[in-house]
């Protein structure tokens, strides 16, 4: 599903050459679960955009379903994230003028399509139902995680990155929007790359790698 | 230390600072051009009193006094005050050098006396003597015309002057600004050696009195006044007359003010809104600042001290702007008004205006800096308010705009020391812009309520973001949509005084209007002239309306004299609704009105109103009521009488020339035959009518146009700060799969809208506006639309894109995903 192969990213930082990945590889198959974790500045963020083709590597080849990723237009790229992948993050980002049944559609929205019905269906899977046109300062930080977590769903992507999703919330409400987000993974056979500190999260994963020294390094956790 | 921290801060965010600086900088040079103009030329006016009536007391009629008319007048000669009599006119004069050329002039007639006041400049520099019979002053404008100089012959009537001196400066030279023709001055005794005065000719006549004691000047006003009652006669005095002018420079400044409060307004907004931007981007380093120790007075003192270097610069360089605009303005006003005036502006004014800039920058600042102060520095470290928080800084964007209303109205107040017009001017501009609050308000309610039957996501992506609740884009859109109206109606009515009046195009102007025809001359000019139509006028007077006194000041347009026309049939621009024209049954003298004045007078048919012809009173039936189209050149009578009821009345006639082939050379032939006709050219009127008309819409449109640039910045100031929330969705939508192409799409099509809807609104408005001022103050029956608006509207578009083209890049500056962690 994923295979990142030889990643090197450097960076030009006026007169030195910093570099944050080297060699990185990683293959992961399609419904697997993965957790990357690491300490902080380790290139965790860089690996996250050059996964989701939202940055290129200096060096090396990304691979998703089959197309390659280092050598696609902008365009083609955007289309690839519109299609093939999905984001959670840590702080939910969601668009603050749009109601939460307008940030579940945006994603297909963006590509021309009613979303209204999937949307709908998808917030009443993650127990919102009756949150749809509440705007998100009026929704709870697990509330706003599990409508973050339907908009990642709703264009049915083969890969989901999850950055931190429990890293604003409390114990009680990160096991509800956990379970949430395994659940809806599951039903739809997503392939699930969480980035994360919990050691707790990376347990209940399939696969766990440590980026450290520039490096990914596959461990047992 | 703090002012280390607050240069610091000021060169950081130099960016940051500009739009409110340049606010500033317009809002202080138009208060400043404003307030300048307006008080040098009133104090002039006001300075100059005596000279402008040429004395302490002036007597205006239309019609010849003597001093054995008003023997009071003599008793007052005699006791040692000073009386002139002048009066005015125009007429042809000629020369016979290159051909004979002739022109249209001012002809002024001065007693020996003149001037009472002031001095009567001439280019030779000798001191002014009164002329001989023979000898007449004339305007650069003459000599030029006729290529003339001094010593040389000119005919004026029907006798030959000679050109004694050019005038340089005239004290009493007439305020009004429509006069067709250069001045002429000559004696008494001259104008009746040039036997002008003829039946019907128009004469403003004048008598001046200088007082001994200028104490007596009430007593001496009441005994003209009983002397003269019933007379018609004007009096003015060096106090009354003044505070006319007085109130004509009190109606511009409330006019002015009202735009120049707009101004104010729309830059209090605009350095606000651009304010609360810069000072939420300086939210972080504040709340470090305090972390480490800083109080908060000390950083209230950092921010004040940036404050109060904003206003100041900016209130330098807008004096700077405004010291420009004046000197360029005031050459025009000078010649459009024909004074000199001594431009002197006192320190006092500049450091004050400079004053009311910090002020400005303060009142604009202070409140989003108090509520910064509230915050507690960990909330803002832990970026728990700016996500939170910035809505409620939107949501009390109105409720500060009533603040700047309080605020500026206390300014005008204390600028005016008049609570009238400082009331009016806030009332005004508070209204509209509630009304256009309102409107705009509603719109973006409905647009709400329907978002979900727009099928394109990024029209409902716009209504979304621009009705979300607290959004300051209400009060931008409303303002920007203000500052377009009061634009696009000063067009709409330039192009419809144009178009109405025919200013635009010369073909339709007649060639030639003849005045002061005398009833002997008419066999020959149609001898002459065979095509020419002669109209027949009667001065009149009303006495009686259905037997009641009239008195013109019962009524809307006051008038004293009225032409009375004498035909027995209608012309194609006329179209009579009631009753006949004539109806051969009556045998009492008929009269047909038109149907605006029969309005206005109360007049119907069988009415009867009485006219007073040269102290003749002569009695008419109305037995018709006409319109008029008055979009074509034919002449337009409100009365016309049956001819055969004023045969033995004083008469002259006029006349339209259309097809002439050479126009000048027509002009000299009639100026030779008839000296006493006056000829003027239908493109000097043209020319006249569309210099005063440009004078006073580009006067307008410079303090306008500062509005609308205001209003731009506003705009601006609202991209900039959505720029926040724009990197926020932007980048986010570009991480879930949103092309370049689409954000860009989404982005230039909320600018439009912002755009499009202030223009559609305020051209919709504006045009109402000008419609009704067409039918209500212009009397225009046809409205034309200005497409000028749409020049103003690709501007303001151009400037406010360019804007957001730099934002777009600097949103996607950054990769979405570090963005995203970062902030």
């Amino acid at each position: 599903m994923l295979q990142l192969n030889n990643i090197c990213k450097n960076f030009k930082d006026s007169s030195r050459n910093i570099e944050v990945l080297k060699d990185v590889n990683i293959s992961i198959h399609t419904a697997e679960t993965v957790a990357i974790v690491g300490p902080s500045g380790s290139g965790k963020s860089t690996l996250l955009s050059i996964m989701a083709g939202l940055d290129t590597p200096s060096s090396g080849e990304v691979i998703i379903d089959d197309e390659h990723l280092e050598q696609r237009s902008e365009i083609e790229l955007s289309d690839i994230r519109n299609t093939k992948i999905g984001f959670v993050f840590q702080n939910f980002e969601l668009i603050e003028s749009y109601t939460a049944l307008e940030n579940v559609s945006l994603p297909l929205e963006i590509r021309g399509e009613n979303a209204t019905k999937k949307a709908k269906k998808l917030l009443k899977d993650v127990g919102l139902s009756d949150r749809m046109n509440h705007y998100p300062n009026e929704l709870s930080g697990g509330e706003k995680q599990r409508v973050a977590i339907a908009r990642a769903l709703i264009h049915d992507p083969k890969i989901l990155f999850a950055d931190e999703p429990t890293g604003n919330l409390d114990a009680e409400t990160s096991e509800t929007v956990l379970n949430v987000l395994f659940t809806q993974v599951k039903k739809s056979q997503t392939t699930l790359v969480v980035i994360t500190h919990d050691m707790d999260i990376a347990k209940r994963m399939q696969t766990a790698y440590r980026l450290e020294n520039k490096k990914l390094k596959q461990v047992k956790i | 230390m703090i002012f280390s921290f607050a240069f610091r801060e000021i060169r950081r965010s130099k960016q940051k600072l500009l739009i409110s600086f340049l606010s500033l900088v317009i809002g202080i040079a138009s208060v400043f051009t404003v307030m300048q103009l307006i008080n040098q030329t009133r104090n002039y006016v006001l300075e100059n009193s005596q000279n402008l009536l040429s004395g302490d007391i002036q007597l205006k009629y239309s019609e010849p006094i003597t001093l054995e008319n008003l023997p009071y007048l003599q008793e007052l000669q005699d006791t040692g005050n000073s009386i002139a009599f002048f009066h005015e006119t125009t007429s042809m004069v000629r020369t016979d050098k290159e051909g004979s050329k002739s022109i249209l002039s001012q002809l002024k007639v001065v007693s020996d006396q003149y001037p009472l006041y002031g001095e009567l400049k001439t280019q030779s520099k000798n001191e002014y003597q009164p002329m001989s019979d023979q000898e007449i002053l004339v305007d650069q404008g003459v000599i030029d015309r006729l290529g003339l100089d001094r010593g040389e012959a000119l005919k004026i009537g029907e006798t030959w002057f000679t050109i004694k001196d050019i005038i340089t400066q005239e004290p009493d030279r007439s305020l009004s600004p429509l006069s067709f023709g250069d001045r002429v001055m000559m004696s008494q005794e001259a104008f009746e050696k040039a036997k002008l005065q003829k039946i019907g000719s128009r004469i403003s006549y004048r008598i001046s009195i200088k007082l001994k004691d200028i104490k007596d000047v009430e007593s001496v006003v009441q005994n003209i006044k009983q002397q003269t009652e019933g007379k018609r006669i004007q009096i003015s005095d060096y106090r009354t007359g003044p505070s006319n002018v007085e109130r004509l420079f009190n109606t511009l400044q409330k006019f002015f003010l009202s735009i120049t409060v707009l101004v104010l307004f729309m830059v209090i907004t605009a350095t606000r809104t651009n304010l609360t931007y810069y000072i939420l981007s300086k939210s972080h380093t504040i709340a470090i600042w305090k972390c480490l120790g800083m109080k908060e007075s000390q950083a209230f003192g950092i921010f004040s001290v940036i404050l109060a270097f904003l206003g100041l610069i900016s209130g330098v360089v807008g004096v700077l702007f405004g010291l420009i605009a004046i000197h360029s303005t005031l050459p025009r006003i000078q010649e459009y008004l024909g004074i000199n005036i001594f431009l002197s502006i006192s320190p006092v004014s500049i450091i004050s205006m400079i004053t009311f800039s910090i002020f400005l920058a303060f009142l604009s600042a202070l409140v989003p800096l108090f509520r910064m102060n509230l915050i507690k520095p960990l909330q803002i470290l832990r970026k728990q308010f700016l996500q939170r928080k910035i809505q409620k800084y939107f949501k009390q964007e109105l409720a500060l705009s009533f603040l700047s209303f309080f605020g500026l109205f206390i300014i005008l107040w204390i600028f005016t020391g008049s609570l009238y017009a400082s009331t009016t001017a806030i009332g005004i501009i508070f209204i509209s812009f509630m009304l256009f609050y309102f409107i705009v308000s509603r719109i973006f309610w409905l647009l709400k309520k329907w978002k979900n039957s727009f099928t394109h996501f990024s029209i409902r992506s716009v209504i979304s973001f621009i009705s979300k609740p607290g959004s300051v884009s209400t009060i931008a859109v409303s303002s920007l949509c203000f500052a377009f109206t009061v634009i696009f109606v000063v067009q709409f009515i330039q192009t419809n005084i144009f178009q109405n009046l025919n200013l635009n195009t010369d073909a339709k102007a007649p060639q030639l209007i003849l005045l002061d025809i005398q009833k002997n001359q008419v066999t020959e000019i149609q001898n002459l002239l065979p095509e020419a139509v002669l109209n027949g006028i009667i001065r009149a007077k009303i006495s009686t309306i259905d037997h009641t006194q009239y008195n013109d000041s019962n009524y809307p347009n006051r008038r004293d004299t009225w032409m009375l026309n004498f035909r027995n049939t209608l012309i194609e621009s006329e179209k009579i609704i009631e009753g006949k024209f004539w109806d051969k049954n009556m045998t009492t003298n008929q009269v047909s009105v038109a149907q605006e004045q029969a309005d206005i007078l109360g007049l119907t048919l069988g009415s009867e109103i009485v006219f007073n012809v040269q102290e003749i009173r002569l009695s008419f039936t109305v037995t018709s009521i006409r319109t008029i189209d008055t979009s074509g050149n034919n002449p337009f009578f409100y009365f016309i009488v049956t001819p055969h009821t004023v045969t033995e009345a004083p008469q002259n006639y006029f006349s339209f020339l259309e097809n002439i082939k050479d126009v000048s050379k027509l002009q000299n032939e009639l100026a030779e035959k008839f000296p006493n006709i006056s000829t003027i050219k239908g493109k000097q009127i043209v020319n006249s009518l569309q210099e005063i008309t440009n004078t006073l819409s580009s006067t307008v449109l410079m303090i306008t146009n500062s509005a609308l640039l205001v209003g731009v910045f506003m705009l601006i100031g609202l991209l900039m700060m959505n720029a926040f929330e724009k990197t926020h969705d932007f980048n986010l939508m570009k991480i879930i799969g949103a092309t370049k192409y689409f954000l860009w799409k989404l982005y230039l099509l909320e600018i439009l809208f912002y755009l499009i809807l202030s223009f559609v609104l305020a051209y919709c408005l504006s045009a109402i506006i000008a419609a009704i001022l067409n039918i209500w103050i212009f009397d225009f029956s046809i409205f034309y639309w200005s497409f000028d608006a749409w020049y103003i509207f690709i501007f303001a578009s151009l400037i406010v894109l360019c804007v957001g083209v730099n934002i777009m890049r600097n949103i996607f500056s950054k990769s979405p995903i570090e963005y995203l962690q970062s902030s």
